[in-house]
């Protein structure tokens, strides 16, 4: 974990201070709500359908024990008793008070947390992959790059008030769990063939409504050339990005309307003429790897028998080993994925008191650390697998043992209509009905790894573009209604789905979902996955399933 | 400036209330209330009007946020929006009936 030094912590604490007074002035009509409403969406803060929803940052995704403490604490002392973690590896809570979020802020700031930056037109919270500094398959630790980022984009002046907000994904592995394809800048930790670390940058990838995989913009960038690249960036951007239409003003669009070859072009010039003043990287990120506190891994030998004995006999306890648990770099550790999609559940949603469970298993089994993924679940990373059982009993008590990570009803969903001012359509309703219309355990094994992703509206806060099978929810003459797109991805073969034809009503979406899934175990080869017969056989023979009465 | 919608349909004012963000639905007698029932149907302008003058008044004594008109229809003696993304701004989340939200208020 990142240890925060004294200007970190000061930082926060300015902030909640400083946004005390905003409150208070809005309150006493010194500010009116035009005037005041972008100070509270600098601070994270909306005003949504019900109530005040505040969203959190949580950099990188990663938690210790200690924050998720403070966590369930704000969710029964400010909400009602609950959080809403997003796909974004943030936390929102959507039943806040205004007058008490200034207290909430300040309670906050004790953990080292904040909400800045957690909405507006400005570089917003990083994320990365929920696997990193664990994972046998990545090449080098991307969180202190993270960490990097996330202190030089902190209340970037230059940067503050771009065209469109703007997303940076970074991952170490060449498995991208972090999506960088799909954002305004996606980075992966590489090596030259001399061995020196540098960085694949990626540039105008995005969902939204207008969905795009991003492209290579440097297939090598020497690692101390990161910050002055990431800042010609920026600034090709802040002088080029349209800020006529919102609709068109994200990086992927000037991406499109530039070409890849003309922006490199733009960067490139704005790279060599700024380089010698821009922030040096080495230093800077020499200094964040000293603050990293490497976690202390015991020496075990590797695989456990007494694992192997237990997976052998418990057939409940070796289904969830085989789909929540996934090999660690270290011998003797596993890291586990804690499921946050109970069947019939809301996905993401943990109440105050599920959060002090996972806090104390958090610290009794994973050195301390949690992750967010952007799949709404939770990653204890370094857990010894002699205590995997353990673990498994304790997450089943508190309702968190759900043995369903990856597979159909591990279904993502945004808050949808039932919260959200900007949705067009419920989408937590369906996602449930998914959930419970999949639950068989021997049915989910059976269809095996799917990705199901719900938007409420066009701004694709679910991800359904990146769905393998993705829904968009609308609204037609008053009642939603669902389209269905097709073999999207968000990894590295990262893929905008397919829009399979007309929509389906709420009552009959869940079953033209089932449609689907029937026509994949009809027509896949043995062991096949949704994904690989999907590029094998095309969109066709689902929209012949899906459309076969019309 | 509060749109006045279309005079062919019944409608009602309602806003979030500024301190705790809840809906909230002008009254009769000039007041905001997070009950459906005691919304103050308007049915011509010069109702309209009078919410209107109401709607704007809350702004600026800082009770109310961004208040605008819905069209509702009448189902047993209440009004019911006809929209339904007002009909949940109205019942609260489908999705937790713990946080569902009365159109009465209770009587003890």
């Amino acid at each position: 974990m990142y240890s925060y030094d004294t200007s970190d912590r000061q930082l926060v604490h300015n902030r909640a201070k400083q946004f005390r007074g905003q409150v208070a002035r809005r309150i006493s009509g010194a500010l009116n709500e035009d005037e005041f409403r972008p100070l509270r969406l600098m601070n994270g803060l909306y005003l949504e359908m019900h109530a005040y929803m505040l969203r959190i940052a949580i950099p990188y995704g990663g938690l210790c024990a200690k924050q998720m403490h403070m966590l369930g604490d704000i969710a029964d002392k400010y909400d009602r008793g609950y959080g809403h973690f997003t796909t974004r590896q943030n936390i929102q809570f959507n039943w806040l008070e205004l007058d008490r979020v200034p207290e909430l802020l300040v309670d906050l700031a004790k953990v080292n947390m904040h909400a800045i930056q957690s909405s507006g037109n400005c570089i917003r919270n990083v994320t990365a992959d929920p696997y990193a500094g664990a994972t046998a398959d990545e090449i080098a630790d991307p969180l202190p790059t993270a960490e990097l980022i996330r202190q030089w984009s902190s209340l970037h002046p230059e940067f503050a008030f771009l065209p469109r907000k703007f997303k940076i994904a970074v991952t170490g592995a060449n498995n991208d769990r972090a999506a960088i394809r799909v954002h305004d800048i996606g980075i992966q930790l590489v090596e030259d063939e001399a061995g020196s670390p540098g960085y694949k940058i990626f540039v105008g990838g995005g969902l939204g409504r207008t969905p795009m995989v991003g492209v290579v913009l440097c297939p090598f960038l020497p690692q101390d050339q990161l910050l002055a690249y990431l800042e010609a960036i920026l600034r090709v951007y802040n002088l080029y990005g349209r800020r006529d239409n919102k609709y068109k003003a994200r990086i992927k669009i000037l991406t499109h309307e530039l070409g890849i070859d003309n922006l490199r072009d733009q960067i490139e010039a704005e790279f060599q003429s700024t380089k010698d003043t821009a922030p040096a990287t080495g230093p800077w990120l020499s200094r964040v790897k000293g603050n990293f506190q490497a976690p202390s891994f015991e020496k075990l030998p590797s695989g456990s028998k007494e694992l192997d004995t237990l997976t052998a006999n418990n057939s409940a306890f070796s289904r969830w080993v085989e789909t929540n648990v996934r090999d660690h770099k270290v011998p003797g550790y596993a890291i586990a994925n804690v499921s946050l999609k109970p069947i019939g559940g809301i996905a993401g949603d943990v109440t105050g008191e599920q959060m002090h469970k996972l806090a104390k298993l958090a610290d009794r089994f994973s050195l301390s650390e949690i992750r967010v993924t952007k799949n709404q679940s939770l990653v204890l990373p370094h857990v010894k697998q002699s205590d995997l059982e353990y673990l498994w009993h304790a997450l089943q008590l508190d309702g968190l043992g759900e043995a369903n990570s990856g597979l159909i009803s591990d279904v993502a969903s945004c808050p949808g209509m039932d919260y959200c001012s900007l949705a067009t359509a419920r989408s937590i309703p369906i996602s449930q009905q998914i959930s419970r219309r999949f639950a068989d355990p021997e049915l989910q094994q059976k269809i095996g790894p799917v990705a199901i992703k719900i938007s409420g509206c066009i701004n694709a806060c679910g991800h359904h573009h990146i769905g393998q099978i993705g829904i968009l929810g609308l609204e037609k003459n008053g009642e939603e209604y669902y389209q269905i797109v097709l073999g999207g991805d968000d990894g590295e073969a990262a893929a905008i789905g397919k829009v399979s034809g007309h929509g389906f009503s709420k009552d009959d979406i869940v079953d033209a979902v089932e449609r689907v899934i029937d026509t994949f175990l009809k027509l896949r080869t043995s062991g096949e996955l949704f994904a690989d017969a999907y590029r094998r056989i095309g969109i066709g023979p689902f929209k012949e399933a899906l459309y076969e009465t019309d | 400036m509060i749109k006045p919608g279309k005079l062919s349909t019944a409608k009602i004012l309602t806003a979030n209330d500024l301190h705790s963000g809840g809906v909230v639905f002008a009254t009769a007698n000039g007041d905001w209330s997070s009950f459906i029932s005691q919304a103050l149907l308007s049915d011509n302008a010069d109702t309209n009007e009078k919410l209107e003058t109401c709607g704007q008044h809350a702004v600026e004594r800082q009770l109310v946020v961004e208040p605008f008109f819905i069209d509702v229809t009448i189902e047993n003696s209440l009004p019911r929006p006809v929209r339904f993304r007002e009909q949940l701004r109205v019942n609260g989340p489908s999705v937790q009936t713990a946080f569902s939200k009365p159109a009465f208020r209770e009587v003890a």
